[in-house]
């Protein structure tokens, strides 16, 4: 695999040396009056899109001349577009804009909720945006805590940077799984086919320019996992002049970091950048103090992570682009148990990634392609003392690879897209034991093949807006196994789940998507609108059995996809030019649902019976919620936002097939769902500092399926809580940024999980200094 | 020249070095003769088996002792015990008692942490006569629970001692069983546990001291047979000799924490140095500072 990386690359790097010379265009974004710079405006120079730095400064690359359109959007300001006549000698292509206070906000260009290019006002549903205002002026260490700020967004990270997992997900479904919500980042899909999830830890926040959330079912456009929404991590692109950053951090529990990013264009058209990071910490205590009190293995949680990431590219106008990009992850999280073992129980994944991006334009058409793989090595080393000691390591390589595709051309009022995507996933697995004689193997494959298409209508003048889609994906499921060696007390009473040399599964599902949208003017917006979403099984469902939160699961190859159909209403208000209302109002009927339920049997895994499960299609599940927000800009210096989302997501009817236990879920709420949610916060930019103050509120959250008291807990549900978060940055002579950052401002004890104490207040302080950059006057 | 050494770097990055594979040396097990049962021995049903075993690692630590009885067409493991001896080997003394078949194969097999196992075998017929010996009786032991004031909580199930926190000192290799009350499974549940069992809810978090002592038995309870009440109270009253105490208690579904020990429940056990015996619970008390009556046949 690392030969096919460095074949990969190295034709990259020969052929870009091949190509022509590119043209700069640099400026700045003031601020009209005060001559503030604007920093996070979104800046585009015909596709090129770029985001202002703190000073305001931004660049671009291109290789034509003479007149070009720049186009200049901000938070709190009205959008500027201005012409520009862009000439061969670079010195001659620096710009000032200025920017007045806005009449349009919020209005930036999204590309994930059609697959084309769109401003947000004009797209029938619900898009969210966190602007590089939000990602500079937050405190969170990573981008999923900083999506929880949204209306509607569950974040599960109960250990900040010490979990080994985290879980995004919106729209009623549960916190605990991330299989439900699509995540691509530059629109490739990241969510593995193993077990759904998304290691969130190897996306550096120092690498992204914004993100855009597509809240409700998208699988019309991108087929599985988008059941309550897609988000999409959209990347810095590389910068036009050569520059260079070394930032160093140190924080709560000696936690300290390092990073580096570089990167450049070359006149032949080329260009790359590279970053990496490292980081570590001495850690904390993550279990409760009777948990310590009883277990006198309990150790810190500690991690160490590393990442290498290295992009290059070839643009050519807007006709043609082409970009590759590489990066090597590396982490490893000891998770608070050392009985013999070097690091004591740990995960440690190593991930390789590879993507490519390829898009252009010929006449009235607009076409892209891509192509990913994945490639991760999971290990985790699972000890105990409890009778005996028990000691087995799970090791697990994971693959997801494929291509996406689309096209899409104007047609008078119409906008017509269709494409077609190919995704493979992949497990091979083993649980290996040391302290017996069992070895757990299981594998499997699934293959999907999906088909779009998509018509949007723009009429009445712009007042109106139709978008209509329909996509069929067809999956196969195939390879499976499990597979028990030399069973012995640990693991025999699974040997009549074990199965191999299976047939095939496959199955289809149909996706439509309709959606409308009246807009009088700019000031208002109402829409209303139906998609339907699915979500495959996962590998890890369809052939692993073994150990889950609560009990023992054990796999069947038999499941078939969940679904969900979701009616939506919105509407934007704003009645002033410096304040904007939004709500929206969802109700959504699931289908089919995956859901773990009691065989009836039990296992004593170390630690008391504990239920076996098993994933199984149940009947119904109703789920509706509001979400609200408020934002303002009384002064262009300063915004502040509110949120509120309400949900109920129960089982409304239950009959789930195979179950043995005499157990009716109906009635009962989903688990890890707040039924109230509420985030707030504000920034202040000015030449001197800039501060981000934020908060949120979570509901009480049910801890099991079927509602009940949970021991660990001491109630049904997790309790309510609420966090506050500051940061303070400053500048320093253009070269220097100084940040403190405090999570948890008011050291609150967060319950995200049974019995498990987070880090409370997370102070880290930041040093970042631009080693090399040209400056721009 | 940025972009040559970002090149080297990600060269760098993937090219490591390989590991020499070094050549794997087995565990071995040596078993001990002496008062030790060995292979080709008679013993009469209710007899006393004593194996000795002694094993050295290998190339890696020794992980797992197991140790199975074949005996009228069925395997019984009687002992899959997980391990970690980095160095100096393993010395392991495992009691049974002889069965009425007329021949039973032991199976001792050690691994390691490369995984890789050793076996030894050995053959013991059944002897004339009968050894089932007599049984010592506690008919009422009362203890407190953890956080009774004055009741005793430490107890010596082969002579029936109790002993208090003050007391104890000097007497904790002799501890077998302490009793506690805690909520799990949504109930308040009177349970039993062993010095040596650690966990979420270990005899530690109840008895703190216990974390310092240097001896930690382990006494393993039957607590299918409990759960599922296979033993009755008439059965536990009517047991003369230790016979229903060998069969009651099977190997399959043991631990050194027993939950729900509720009045009326007979729990088989076998303690540290091999002893078998049954408790039948006659008060449990559900409160912190409540109390346990039970009484208590064991091998002499």
């Amino acid at each position: 695999m690392r030969t096919r990386f460095l074949t990969v690359f190295v034709i990259v790097m020969l052929l870009a040396g091949q190509l022509q010379a590119q043209i700069k265009v640099s400026g700045k974004v003031l601020e009209s009056g005060t001559l503030y710079p604007v920093s996070g405006a979104h800046v585009s120079l015909g596709k090129q899109i770029t985001a202002t730095d703190v000073t305001g400064a931004f660049e671009f690359e291109t290789f034509e001349t003479g007149k070009l359109f720049l186009q200049v959007t901000a938070v709190g300001y009205q959008p500027s577009t201005k012409s520009v006549e862009v000439d061969t000698d670079s010195k001659g292509n620096q710009i000032t804009v200025y920017l007045s206070e806005e009449s349009q906000r919020l209005d930036e260009v999204v590309v994930t909720a059609t697959r084309t290019e769109n401003r947000i006002s004009n797209i029938p549903g619900r898009i969210e945006l966190i602007s590089p205002e939000k990602l500079q002026l937050t405190s969170n260490q990573s981008i999923d805590e900083v999506i929880s700020l949204l209306p509607g967004i569950q974040v599960s990270r109960s250990f900040g940077l010490f979990s080994h997992k985290s879980t995004v997900s919106m729209r009623g479904m549960s916190s605990k799984e991330q299989a439900r919500t699509l995540v691509l980042v530059d629109g490739v899909p990241v969510n593995k086919a193993d077990g759904g999830s998304v290691n969130w830890n190897l996306i550096s926040m120092l690498d992204v320019e914004r993100v855009e959330v597509v809240k409700g079912p998208g699988s019309a456009l991108y087929g599985g996992n988008a059941m309550g929404g897609v988000i999409n991590i959209i990347r810095k692109k590389p910068s036009v002049n050569p520059e260079a950053s070394l930032g160093l951090s140190y924080g709560t529990y000696n936690t300290r970091g390092i990073k580096a990013n570089a990167g450049s264009s070359l006149k032949s058209g080329f260009y790359w950048s590279a970053g990496a990071f490292f980081r570590d910490s001495d850690g904390y205590i993550t279990q409760s103090w009777a948990d310590q009190q009883a277990n006198p293995y309990i150790v810190p949680s500690t991690f160490e992570e590393k990442m290498l990431g290295l992009r290059a590219g070839y643009r050519k106008t807007e006709r043609f682009e082409a970009g590759i990009d590489i990066s090597v992850f590396d982490d490893r999280r000891e998770t608070g148990e050392k009985v013999n073992q070097l690091h004591g129980n740990t995960t440690d994944h190593d991930t390789y990634s590879l993507r490519s991006v390829f898009s252009g334009k010929e006449g009235l058409w607009n076409w892209n392609a891509s192509l990913f793989y994945l490639h991760e090595r999971y290990k985790r080393v699972s000890e105990w003392q409890k009778d005996d000691y028990t000691w087995y390591d799970v090791l697990s390589v994971r693959e997801d690879y494929g291509l996406l595709s689309g096209l899409s051309r104007e047609f008078g009022l119409h906008t017509f897209s269709a494409g077609f995507d190919l995704r493979n996933g992949a497990v091979d697995a083993s649980d290996i034991y040391y302290t017996s004689t069992d070895q757990v193997d299981n594998k499997g494959k699934i293959r999907f093949l999906g088909f779009y298409i998509q018509d949007q209508l723009n009429f009445f003048d712009g007042r109106m807006q139709l978008v209509a889609g329909l996509r069929y994906d067809y999956s196969v499921f195939y390879d499976g196994a499990f597979i028990i060696h030399q069973p012995s007390a640990e693991t025999n009473f699974m040997n009549q789940y074990q199965f191999s040399d299976q047939s095939n599964q496959t199955w289809g599902a149909l996706s439509p998507r309709i959606s409308i949208q009246f807009k009088p003017d700019d000031s208002f917006r109402l829409y209303g609108g139906y998609s339907r979403g699915f979500r495959p099984s996962v590998l890890d469902d369809l052939c692993r059995s073994g150990r889950v939160r609560g009990g023992f699961k054990v796999a069947r190859p038999d499941l078939k996809p969940e679904f969900i159909d979701n009616i939506e209403i919105g509407a934007d208000f704003k009645p002033a030019t410096w304040m904007k209302i939004s709500a929206s109002a969802y109700y959504s009927m699931g289908s089919d649902f995956l859901y773990y339920v009691s065989t009836g049997d039990s296992i004593d895994m170390g630690f008391g019976n504990r239920p076996i499960m098993i994933r199984s299609n149940i009947s119904s599940v109703e789920i509706y919620g509001i979400e609200s927000e408020v934002t303002f800009s009384p002064y262009n210096f300063l915004n502040f936002f509110g949120t509120y989302a309400y949900t109920s997501s129960r089982i409304k009817k239950y009959s789930a097939e195979n179950a043995v236990a005499n157990v009716d879920l109906t009635g009962k709420y989903l688990t890890d769902i707040p039924g109230h949610a509420v985030s707030f916060g504000t920034f202040y930019r000015s030449d001197w500092v800039n501060i981000g103050l934020t908060g949120r509120f979570t509901g009480k959250m049910f801890i099991n399926d079927q509602n009940i008291f949970d021991d660990i807990v001491g109630s049904n549900q997790y309790p309510a809580t609420m966090t506050v978060d500051l940061k303070i940055q400053r500048e320093f002579y253009r070269h220097l940024n100084v940040a403190l950052s405090i999570q948890n401002l008011l050291d609150t004890k967060v319950y995200e999980s049974q019995g498990a104490v987070g880090p409370g207040r997370f102070i880290v302080v930041e040093v970042t200094g631009k080693l090399w950059q040209k400056k721009v006057e | 020249m940025i972009q040559r050494i970002a090149f080297l770097v990600f060269i760098m990055f993937f090219v490591g070095c390989s590991k020499t594979e070094e050549e794997r040396i087995k565990p071995m097990i040596v078993m001990k003769t002496g008062d030790f049962t060995i292979d080709g021995s008679s013993v009469p049903v209710g007899g006393k088996l004593s194996f000795g075993i002694t094993a050295i690692e290998g190339s890696a630590p020794i992980t797992n002792l197991r140790i199975r009885r074949i005996a009228g067409g069925k395997t019984i493991t009687e002992l899959d015990k997980g391990l970690y001896i980095p160095q100096g080997g393993l010395d392991y003394t495992f009691n049974a008692v002889k069965s009425a078949e007329a021949i039973e194969t032991w199976t001792f097999m050690v691994m390691n942490a490369n995984r890789d196992t050793t076996q030894f075998s050995l053959t013991v017929l059944l002897g004339e006569g009968s050894a089932y010996g007599p049984v010592l009786h506690f008919p009422s032991i009362i203890i407190g629970m953890q956080n009774h004031s004055s009741l005793p909580q430490y107890l010596d199930l082969h002579s029936g001692a109790l002993y208090t926190s003050t007391s104890v000192s000097g007497h904790e290799a002799a501890i077998d069983m302490v009793g506690f009350v805690y909520q799990t499974g949504g109930v308040m549940s009177p349970t039993l546990c062993c010095p040596a069992y650690s966990g979420s809810s270990s005899v530690t978090g109840h008895y703190p001291a216990i974390t310092n002592w240097v001896t930690r038995n382990s006494t393993l309870y039957d607590y299918y047979t409990s759960d599922n009440q296979l033993i009755s109270e008439a059965q536990f009253d009517g047991a003369a000799n230790d016979s229903l105490l060998v069969s009651a208690y099977k190997p399959g579904n043991v631990s050194g924490l027993c939950k729900y020990a509720y009045a009326g429940r007979v729990i088989p056990f076998k303690t540290e140095d091999g002893k078998y015996g049954m408790i039948k619970m006659k008060r449990s008390d559900i409160d912190t500072d409540g109390v346990m009556e039970f009484e208590v046949k064991i091998q002499p």
